[in-house]
């Protein structure tokens, strides 16, 4: 009888596989899968745990949005994927390759797998980013070099990368400064000739140059004006969409996730409190927290932002696993 | 004695900077703050709207003179004031909430101490004693709703939370009971849930103190909430100026139509934006600043700066379009329908409330 089921479920699984392009777009290819993921720091009153738990999965193509306030463990997400900091526990998979691995898992790794241990543990040690995912930063005054000229600030990157040749270097910075929408005559000049939204259009410049398949962009309007804000987020979504790129957004500004993003994860205290596509989120808040964020929103529509019935979040709902409520909208409840 | 608190008249600010360049920061604005109201100034930076409020307080930075115009308040002619006179108006008659609390309030004294000083810099007599300041400062944080004041007092300004912050930054402007504040991006630094509370507490500081204000912020959602009133500022001028719902349901200028039309709403991908770039002011353009960038744009807005047209008693816009030769503008047809929508939710929503008197109460 068991062996029966497990046959069966080989066949369904070998289905997909010959069908999954015609089957198509229920069943989106994971680029990469978050899981349980932990991280505390060390503070002046003990160790602060700042994330107790996250999982979720970014599918390829798509822009996927991390939302909520200050402390609410949103960059330290982005900077665990990104490398800049190992998870206390938990594994962070890009398609098929483990990325980052909590420290018990990396002990038993260490058993079983040694070959794998070592790879990853150098990995890790090195602080940098897995090569197909690349960071965009908050301000980008203070990610870019003062004294390093745009040619050398972009080309860096593909140097990094292990190319050497000059030309090559000098014509992928051509390409990727132009894709950002930069004229060439930029080229040897240096940050303090930019204005922030130019500034940031570099720092973009920097991050796709290496063809990445996943975008972490920290913030990267809040320390911009409102219109050239626009104008930045704009250039993301195209960048994405054209290249086929993910993108994980984070920022707090729900009004702009909800515009750009396939999908929405609400944080709050370490934890995901609610995950669906941003519509429905947007729709059908359904914990607390989210629905307290989304009546804080003022509605730029003078009868109603003058009477809106704002909710105030009292706390709680915050024990329990992610349930999902309907197809793909997960809330954080009891039981 | 008038019904405006502040009159502003055809002010002028600009900035001396390096290698005799100069920038005309405000160019000729006239705008009234009525007694009891809320004016909304909205602009995208650099429009000037925020030089505005330093001038009124006469704290510009040395590098901006008035170079002509005239700011009223009670009547008073202030920009004629020396330091001394200004002394006398800034705190005691007008004062300012800043954006950022953690720049304006000292770090190495404790938050309540700042406030008891702020009593204390106002108390001209000298007649408030130690004890006394310390029990007004408590009186004025549980105003602005610090839990546990007590327990607050004595924390320096890096222990307490952004929204904290800004509270303790309310009540050292209130210490004084000025009747004029002027709150510069107040809530711009703040998360929402944080902000819609500090939205809350100046709802009600404005019922209870009657206070009048200028409220500076570029966020069209903020201005809903707040205003009575709505200037909108374009590159150090007023381009359009009238009652909160006159500018969100019959806004007239080609530029207000942009505004609206790009707060993000919705979902679809790309978001609106208002194509081109803010005007170089150092060089401001001749004519209305916003036809570069504006479809409506027509010859005589690259020659000559429009004047006010009076759309009612209370809506102004200064557009070319309204002279009684122009043909006839429309707003783009997105936004009506979009204004549309939300006036036939309001009407829904009244037909299924009755009158929202009782919520307003409720509220």
């Amino acid at each position: 009888m068991a062996k029966y089921k497990r046959n069966k479920t080989i066949t369904i699984y070998i289905y997909r596989e010959l069908w999954g392009d015609i089957v198509g777009e229920n069943e989106r290819e994971v680029l990469l899968d978050v899981s349980d993921l932990r991280k505390s720091f060390k503070g002046s009153s003990g160790r602060v745990e700042a994330l107790s738990g996250v999982s979720f999965k970014v599918f390829s193509r798509e822009i996927f949005g991390i939302v909520g306030e200050s402390g609410s463990g949103k960059t330290t997400v982005g900077r665990i994927i990104s490398g800049l900091y190992s998870p206390s526990s938990g594994s962070v998979r890009l398609g098929n390759e483990v990325i980052a691995l909590g420290e018990d898992e990396l002990g038993k790794m260490k058993r079983s797998a040694p070959t794998e241990y070592k790879r990853l543990r150098r990995v890790m040690r090195s602080g940098r980013a897995h090569p197909e995912i690349r960071m965009v930063f908050q301000d980008p005054t203070a990610s870019l070099n003062p004294r390093m000229n745009v040619l050398e600030q972009v080309g860096e990157a593909l140097l990094a990368t292990g190319v050497r040749d000059k030309a090559e270097i000098g014509e992928g910075v051509r390409r990727a400064i132009a894709d950002v929408g930069l004229p060439p005559s930029c080229l040897y000049r240096y940050p303090h000739e930019f204005s922030g939204g130019q500034r940031q259009r570099i720092g973009i410049a920097r991050a796709i140059i290496t063809k990445p398949r996943l975008l972490i962009a920290d913030e990267p309007v809040s320390a911009l004006d409102v219109s050239v804000g626009a104008q930045v987020i704009n250039l993301i979504y195209d960048l994405a969409r054209e290249r086929g790129m993910s993108v994980i957004f984070i920022a707090h500004d729900l009004s702009l996730v909800r515009h750009v993003c396939d999908r929405v994860a609400v944080m709050y205290k370490g934890r995901i409190v609610e995950l669906a596509e941003s519509e429905e989120l947007f729709r059908h808040p359904t914990h607390p927290y989210t629905v307290a964020l989304l009546s804080a929103i003022p509605e730029p529509d003078p009868f109603f932002a003058k009477r809106a019935v704002r909710r105030v979040y009292e706390g709680g709902g915050l024990e329990g696993e992610l349930c999902e409520v309907s197809s793909g909208h997960l809330v954080l409840m009891d039981g | 004695m008038s019904d405006n608190i502040l009159e502003i008249r055809d002010l002028h600010v600009s900035f001396d900077m390096r290698h005799g360049e100069r920038i005309y920061a405000v160019r000729g604005i006239d705008l009234e703050v009525k007694r009891g109201e809320v004016l909304a100034l909205v602009g995208e930076s650099g429009s000037g709207k925020s030089v505005t409020g330093k001038a009124v307080l006469g704290i510009l930075p040395p590098s901006a003179s008035i170079t002509s115009g005239s700011i009223k308040y009670n009547g008073e002619e202030l920009t004629e004031l020396k330091c001394d006179g200004y002394n006398r108006i800034r705190g005691s008659e007008i004062s300012m909430v800043p954006q950022d609390p953690f720049l304006s309030l000292d770090p190495i004294a404790p938050v309540g101490a700042q406030i008891a000083e702020s009593i204390r810099k106002h108390d001209t007599g000298g007649r408030i004693g130690r004890e006394e300041r310390r029990r007004g400062a408590l009186e004025l944080m549980r105003e602005v709703g610090i839990a546990a004041a007590e327990e607050r007092y004595g924390d320096h300004p890096f222990r307490l939370s952004g929204g904290q912050r800004q509270r303790i930054a309310i009540a050292a402007a209130l210490a004084p009971s000025p009747r004029l504040l002027i709150c510069d991006e107040p809530t711009t630094a703040l998360d929402v849930t944080i902000e819609a509370q500090i939205l809350g507490l100046f709802e009600r500081l404005k019922r209870q103190r009657a206070l009048s204000m200028l409220f500076i912020t570029h966020d069209l959602g903020v201005v809903a909430r707040m205003a009575d009133r709505v200037a909108v500022m374009y590159a150090g001028r007023i381009v359009e100026i009238g009652e909160v719902d006159e500018i969100f349901y019959e806004p007239r200028h080609p530029y207000t139509w942009s505004l609206l039309s790009s707060v993000p709403s919705g979902s679809g991908g790309r978001l609106r934006i208002i194509p081109g770039y803010v005007p170089d002011m150092r060089d401001p353009p001749i004519g209305d600043a916003f036809a570069p960038r504006s479809e409506w744009a027509m010859r005589i807005d690259h020659l000559a700066h429009p004047p006010f047209f009076d759309i009612s008693p209370t809506h102004r816009v200064a557009s070319w379009l309204y002279h009684k030769n122009a043909p006839r503008a429309e707003m783009p047809s997105e936004l009506r329908e979009l204004i549309a929508a939300r006036l036939e939710e309001r009407r829904r929503f009244l037909m299924e409330n009755g009158s929202d008197k009782e919520r307003c109460e409720e509220g």
